[in-house]
């Protein structure tokens, strides 16, 4: 049958864990105000992330990393007329007025609508009834 | 507790820019707002969000209908009796913004300008008093079934004038764009061939080439409104044309789209004309 032995308890050591040295509390506290300021840190820097993501703030160079890329649009090349051999009616000012009037209406024609289908009579049910088949 | 104090200050610090930032994006609703000038685009976002709620309603009325007739019960009548109620006014109410939203941009494209068209906004106006007058009435309705005949006034109105009006009108919006293209056309085609007898007195350019275009060019022209004219002879057909109001209109506005299309060429023909003059023999 095992015999149970009695603990020596060091009444020593627990009489001086109890006498923390003054240099100690003092260290943890320090640490205590290191870690505090470190999560503060961190907190920030977490704030700025969101609020830089959210209002899309470029404030680092490059637009913060995330560089987008231009998208290629297709700019057509402006039709230059080239006349070989100009007649003496290539600067008549009564000419150029008409090409010009045609060029706007060629953008006035390309423009005009005439569908209107935002304007179309809308769906109504108009036949209303209380009958089981409807 | 100091540390607690300090990671609010962080918080409150950092998350304040955000708010001030989103008051100034969105306008503050109790700032007074310019009066909203009542044009052709309002007409339409207000016939826009009739439509929508009359659509809504009318999904609402669909189910209080099937559970009437499926229990039948006194309570399911009065549901069915105000979801009807609500779905005619908003049908009513679409009826007239749609016709609002017609003349507005009738009045924009063209201003008042002859008597045909002082005969449509006539017409449209009456259209709209009706409608509004019929709307308050349904109030007045006690029972589902008074309810049900004042919907088939509603029926009987739309169907005899209001669509015919409607389409008239948007007839009349369309015809008016192609004519107005049209005539700026013609006083061009007018000035070239002024300029080209112009240049033909003076003698130092043959003009013979760009003549003979130029009478393409005014072939076009004429063939154009060849087709406006059938256009406007089909719309004035369709009072008579009585079930088939929506096929006369589509018919009438792709002879509109053929009358666009001899404008187009007759516009292109009369480029070509000036390069032709602009170069030497």
């Amino acid at each position: 049958m095992p015999t149970e032995t009695p603990q020596i308890q060091n009444f020593e050591a627990m009489a001086a864990k109890g006498k923390e040295p003054e240099a100690t509390r003092k260290k943890s506290g320090f640490n205590k105000t290191i870690l505090i300021i470190t999560g503060a840190v961190c907190l920030l820097l977490f704030s700025a992330v969101v609020l830089v993501s959210k209002f899309k703030i470029n404030i680092l160079p490059g637009g913060g990393g995330q560089t987008e890329e231009p998208v290629p649009t297709a700019t057509p090349t402006p039709y230059q007329e080239i006349i070989a051999s100009p007649s003496a009616y290539a600067t008549d000012s009564a000419i150029l007025q008409i090409q010009e009037n045609i060029k706007a209406l060629e953008i006035e024609l390309k423009a005009t609508d005439l569908k209107e289908s935002n304007l179309t009579l809308p769906g109504l049910d108009l036949n209303v009834n209380f009958d089981n088949g409807r | 507790m100091k540390g607690k104090l300090a990671l609010l200050l962080v918080i409150v610090f950092c998350f304040s820019p955000a708010s001030v930032l989103a008051q100034d994006a969105t306008p503050s609703s109790s700032t007074p707002t310019a009066t909203v000038q009542f044009d052709a685009l309002r007409a339409y976002q207000d016939y826009l969000y009739t439509y929508n709620k009359y659509r809504e309603a009318y999904n609402t009325f669909v189910t209080a209908k099937q559970a009437y007739l499926n229990y039948g019960t006194l309570n399911s009548k009065a549901e069915a009796k105000d979801k009807t109620l609500l779905m005619l006014q908003l049908r009513d109410e679409t009826i007239s913004t749609h016709l609002t939203a017609l003349r507005t941009k009738l009045a924009e494209i063209t201003g008042i300008t002859d008597y045909d068209l002082n005969l449509i906004y006539l017409k449209l106006d009456d259209e709209v008093v009706w409608f509004t007058n019929h709307r308050e009435s349904l109030t007045s309705a006690g029972t589902l079934e008074d309810l049900l005949l004042l919907s088939k006034k509603t029926e009987n109105r739309y169907l005899k004038t209001t669509q015919i009006n409607s389409y008239k009108t948007l007839y009349a919006i369309i015809s008016h764009k192609e004519k107005n293209v049209y005539k700026k056309l013609n006083e061009h085609l007018l000035l070239l061939k002024d300029t080209l007898s112009r240049i033909r007195a003076n003698g130092d350019k043959n003009t013979t080439v760009a003549e003979r275009w130029l009478l393409e060019a005014e072939n076009r022209l004429n063939r154009s409104q060849e087709k406006q004219q059938q256009a406007d002879k089909l719309i004035a057909t369709i009072e008579t044309s009585n079930y088939n109001l929506s096929s006369t209109y589509t018919k009438a506005q792709f002879l509109l789209e053929e009358s666009h299309q001899y404008l187009k060429e007759a516009n292109l023909f009369t480029q070509e004309i000036i390069r032709e003059v602009k170069n030497a023999d």
